[in-house]
């Protein structure tokens, strides 16, 4: 699904990352972590083509990371990254934002789908006719969450989904993406989160490189 | 019937005004009094200079030298709108110009074409100062658009790339950012149309009827101009954004660097 080969990343004249390989299967679970600053993020925005990469290659689904297939392999991801702070003024519009996007026009937004999934991530329905300036930073980051798995796309990218969450909500959170990977959604993850890594086929250090799982 | 004319002695008495506002500045340590009167100064003379350079192009009213007097006066107008920004000229200018020089042809030859019904609509007396007042208000839509624009996506630039990493195309993507600019672009122009002839009387209607015509005629030519002028700042404002996204987004979406390096005090 998601095919890294030797890829090097540069920030400015630094070099961030260097011929980085990672293959992350159909329907795989993995999780990238490491030191601050070493590029994790860095590495999930290059997938998306936000960063460029001055060797390598990446591969989604089968195409080419360039120009030209860029938007392409930007329909075919579902992106929730760490923070964001959306300008829509109530929640509804929020979640409904990315369903409105012609690209995601042929996937239904289905509200009981979405209550059910804020069930598990322990989010009452009732935010749902709350203002977004009025969510805590937790509530936020999971109402992100749930609207990118509920685009259900074949490759979902997330960024540090428990960065602002206490230890009951991250483990709900790593326990609904696990479920969401055994159903056939290939998951690629940044966090330092030990729970969530725990859930995943296997953890990534890019800072040295090795490998657990 | 036309003008009454001013001689100028009287234009003196009519500049001495300025005292008021000139007091007020100096009494209240504005720090404005020096820029008020280079700017009173600069206006007269440069307004002097029109009259006498518009009197030639009336007089020889040669449809090329027309033509190329509002090209001077988009070129000019297009680097004013750029210089008002934070923004680079090289992201802006080319696209400032031809979004510019495009609408006003567009709208403006609509106007003198099908709405006036000139035989010629390169005729200096009406080609000139139409399009004067659109490039005038084009600019101060444009200026006001395109910084709030691009200072919104630079300073939301997440948001930006959460759409586009979601699928959105590059509209879909900047249209929150484009939408709020261009409300708060034309919310005064949208205020001004609903109070036009009930809060004031405009300034092409009080021309018009001081230079002789009947406020029957000079309220449909005022009509004409505040629409006219509305849809060319929103047409040049559309096709600028669009050829500035050339220079200002890659290939791939992301934003390049567009504004000036601010000079460090």
């Amino acid at each position: 699904m998601l095919r890294i080969e030797r890829a090097t990343l540069q920030f400015g004249d630094r070099p961030l990352l260097q011929a980085f390989d990672w293959q992350l299967k159909v329907g795989g679970m993995e999780c990238l972590t490491g030191e601050s600053g070493c590029g994790k993020t860095s590495l999930l925005r290059a997938v998306l083509g936000f960063v460029p990469f001055v060797a390598g290659q990446i591969k989604v689904d089968g195409l080419r990371l360039s120009a030209v297939s860029v938007d392409e392999i930007r329909r075919r991801v579902a992106y929730v990254p760490q923070e964001l702070f959306l300008s829509c003024e109530w929640v509804g519009e929020m979640v409904r934002m990315l369903f409105e996007l012609k690209a995601n026009q042929g996937r239904e937004f289905s509200c009981d789908r979405l209550l059910e999934i804020w069930e598990e991530l322990g989010l009452p329905a009732e935010l749902y006719q709350y203002k977004v300036s009025k969510l805590s930073g937790g509530q936020r980051q999971r109402i992100l969450l749930s609207i990118g798995i509920l685009l259900n796309k074949k490759l979902l990218l997330v960024d540090e989904p428990t960065s602002a969450l206490d230890g009951e909500s991250a483990r709900r959170v790593a326990a609904l993406l696990r479920k969401t990977a055994d159903k056939g959604t290939t998951i690629g993850v940044v966090s330092h989160d030990v729970r969530l890594a725990g859930m995943c086929d296997r953890v990534i250090c890019l800072s040295d490189r090795t490998t657990w799982g | 019937m036309t003008s009454a004319d001013i001689e100028f002695v009287y234009l003196a008495f009519g500049l001495l005004l300025m005292a008021v506002p000139l007091f007020y500045l100096w009494r209240l340590r504005t720090g404005l009094l020096a820029a008020t009167v280079i700017a009173t100064l600069r206006m007269c003379v440069q307004l002097l200079l029109t009259g006498i350079y518009l009197r030639y192009l009336f007089l020889w009213d040669c449809p090329w030298v027309n033509l190329l007097w509002v090209v001077m006066m988009v070129g000019v107008a297009s680097h004013t709108a750029v210089s008002r920004t934070r923004l680079r000229p090289g992201v802006l200018l080319l696209p400032v110009f031809v979004g510019f020089f495009v609408t006003a042809m567009l709208v403006g030859l609509y106007f003198l074409g099908l709405v006036l019904q000139l035989d010629n609509i390169f005729g200096a007396q009406y080609f000139i100062p139409v399009m004067g007042i659109l490039l005038g208000n084009m600019l101060s839509v444009n200026v006001v658009a395109l910084e709030m624009y691009y200072s919104d996506v630079q300073r939301e630039q997440q948001m930006y790339y959460y759409l586009l990493g979601n699928g959105a195309t590059r509209f879909e993507a900047t249209a929150p950012f484009l939408r709020r600019a261009v409300i708060k672009a034309f919310s005064p122009c949208i205020a001004n149309m609903a109070v036009l002839g009930v809060v004031s009387l405009p300034g092409t209607m009080i021309g018009q009827i001081l230079g002789g015509s009947q406020p029957g005629i000079a309220v449909k030519y005022q009509m004409m101009i505040t629409v006219i002028t509305v849809a060319a700042s929103m047409l040049s404002l559309m096709i600028t954004v669009a050829l500035s996204a050339y220079r200002s987004f890659d290939a791939f979406g992301r934003l390049l660097p567009v504004f000036r390096r601010e000079k460090h005090k």
